[in-house]
């Protein structure tokens, strides 16, 4: 038997949701009636992840205090921010306090529909970040996932590749405003990788100014490596570039915006427009970024392929940010 | 790609756009110098990514400050998801009509019928029935009415 979950969480449904991924992992569930028993808990026995309801007021701040009580400033060694996953009904954007807290590593957002097929897929995600310490779109994907590489090694690929995808899932009978949607992602995480991840020798970026559209030819370092596949249930897409730039606090931001309702102001001097990633998410996608510093940012966009856009919208997905030294 | 159909009317210039927007696409080139009132129609927009949200704004937002009136007309999904997803994405312009997704749950055939926004804030942001050709059809909208329509409500 495998390390216990533990339980933080007030919510009705979250016990029934984390009995199913745990029986998918092969673990217990402990359910902790507040934080300072789960921390108490925490410094006694190993456990393969603690998940916490962030929808109760007040209740990450009271974690990240008994937390730090025990085991000094962010938990130490011992319990990662890997180790915590935090559920929400609330979007990302509508918890700003979550994304600048130490501890944000996994968000979860609390499955609206088909809470059986929520728990497998994350346990699935689950049990290959614990045998790999990385996930991969083959551990997402099932047999029939036909996972393809493809190389991205001039700038002016990066439309013919979003196209190509939108054609390759509309052949796939995926209805064709969920393929424009998952496109687009694709264009997002590959200018991402073109465009951002870049570096001088001192960390600098060297094309946070330049045009998106420029033309040009990436050298042996800036071309990044991107895998597709669809196993007629997932779609499954990552983009790997080698340079492991990605800052921990941008992302976050990033991820976490909104303008739902207040003005977007067109910025001087940027080239980007800092909304891409937070619209990725707030498509439905599920998304994934480990980043190991100076050698890698891999991203990996996860889709249930429905058939109408409602399900689509609505269907389960998380966020998870991993950085590695 | 994007491309554009311009014709003239009597109010001002009725410029028809379908594809892509993003990072090489250029208004300024495409529609041009501006006499009258410019209607856009938007039916054939697929999908417009981050960059493309910057450069329409950034052209809109340039008209209305050059006192320029402009209007959307049969705006597609891919229009509504940034109207509902950045309170400015409009720049001043009056959103006339826009199209709504429905799908059948008999034959999975999806289709889009076009509504005026005028109509629909006098009905509470009720969805109109639609249906496709085909006898005994069962459409749905596609979409949460609540957020499709997020934009319009007060």
């Amino acid at each position: 038997m495998a390390e216990p979950f533990l339980l933080i969480s007030d919510h009705p449904e979250d016990p029934s949701f984390l009995a199913e991924i745990a029986a998918h992992h092969g673990a217990n569930v402990q359910t902790v009636p507040e934080v300072n028993a789960a921390v108490g808990l925490l410094s006694n026995q190993a456990c393969a992840g603690v998940f916490i309801d962030v929808d109760a007021p007040g209740r990450l701040r009271e974690f990240e205090a008994a937390l730090q009580g025990k085991f000094g400033l962010l938990g130490g060694e011992k319990t990662p921010a890997t180790l915590f996953h935090f559920l929400s009904d609330r979007t990302l954007a509508e918890n700003r306090e979550l994304t600048t807290s130490p501890l944000f590593a996994n968000f979860i957002q609390r499955p609206t529909q088909d809470h059986e097929e929520a728990a497998r897929f994350y346990a699935r995600y689950l049990r290959a970040g614990a045998a790999n310490n990385s996930n991969d779109l083959e551990d997402f994907l099932g047999e029939r996932g036909g996972v393809q590489y493809l190389k991205i090694e001039h700038s002016d690929q990066k439309q013919e590749v979003a196209e190509a995808v939108r054609q390759y899932l509309m052949q796939g009978k995926i209805p064709p405003r969920i393929a424009n949607i998952i496109a687009n992602s694709v264009d997002e995480v590959l200018m991402n990788a073109i465009f951002d991840a870049p570096t001088d020798d001192f960390g600098r970026p060297v094309y946070t100014a330049t045009e998106r559209n420029q033309s040009r030819t990436l050298s042996d370092r800036e071309v990044s490596l991107m895998k597709i596949g669809f196993d007629g249930h997932y779609v499954g897409v990552s983009v790997a570039d080698q340079w492991g730039s990605l800052d921990r606090a941008r992302l976050l931001h990033h991820v976490s915006i909104n303008y739902k309702d207040s003005d977007y102001t067109v910025k001087q001097g940027q080239a980007g427009a800092g909304l891409g990633i937070a619209t990725i998410f707030q498509g439905g996608a599920t998304l994934i970024y480990e980043c190991t510093a100076r050698k890698q940012t891999k991203v990996t966009l996860i889709y249930r392929a429905f058939d109408n856009y409602r399900s689509f919208k609505n269907q389960f997905h998380f966020f998870q940010a991993k950085f590695h030294e | 790609m994007l491309t554009i159909r311009k014709q003239q009317t009597k109010e001002g210039p009725l410029v028809e756009l379908s594809g892509t927007i993003e990072e090489s696409v250029s208004f300024e080139q495409l529609i041009g110098a501006v006499d009258g009132v410019l209607t856009v129609k938007c039916r054939g927009i697929t999908r417009i990514n981050s960059v493309g949200v910057k450069t329409w704004m950034k052209y809109f937002q340039s008209l209305k400050s050059q006192g320029v009136q402009f209007r959307f007309v049969e705006c597609s999904y891919s229009v509504i998801e940034q109207l509902n997803m950045i309170s400015n994405f409009a720049c001043g312009g009056e959103v006339v009509s826009i199209l709504l997704p429905f799908s059948c749950v008999a034959c999975q055939n999806e289709f889009v019928a076009c509504c005026n926004t005028a109509e629909l804030k006098a009905t509470n942001l009720q969805v109109p029935k639609a249906k496709c050709e085909r006898p005994n059809c069962g459409a749905q909208f596609d979409d949460d009415p609540e957020e499709y329509f997020y934009f319009l409500e007060d």
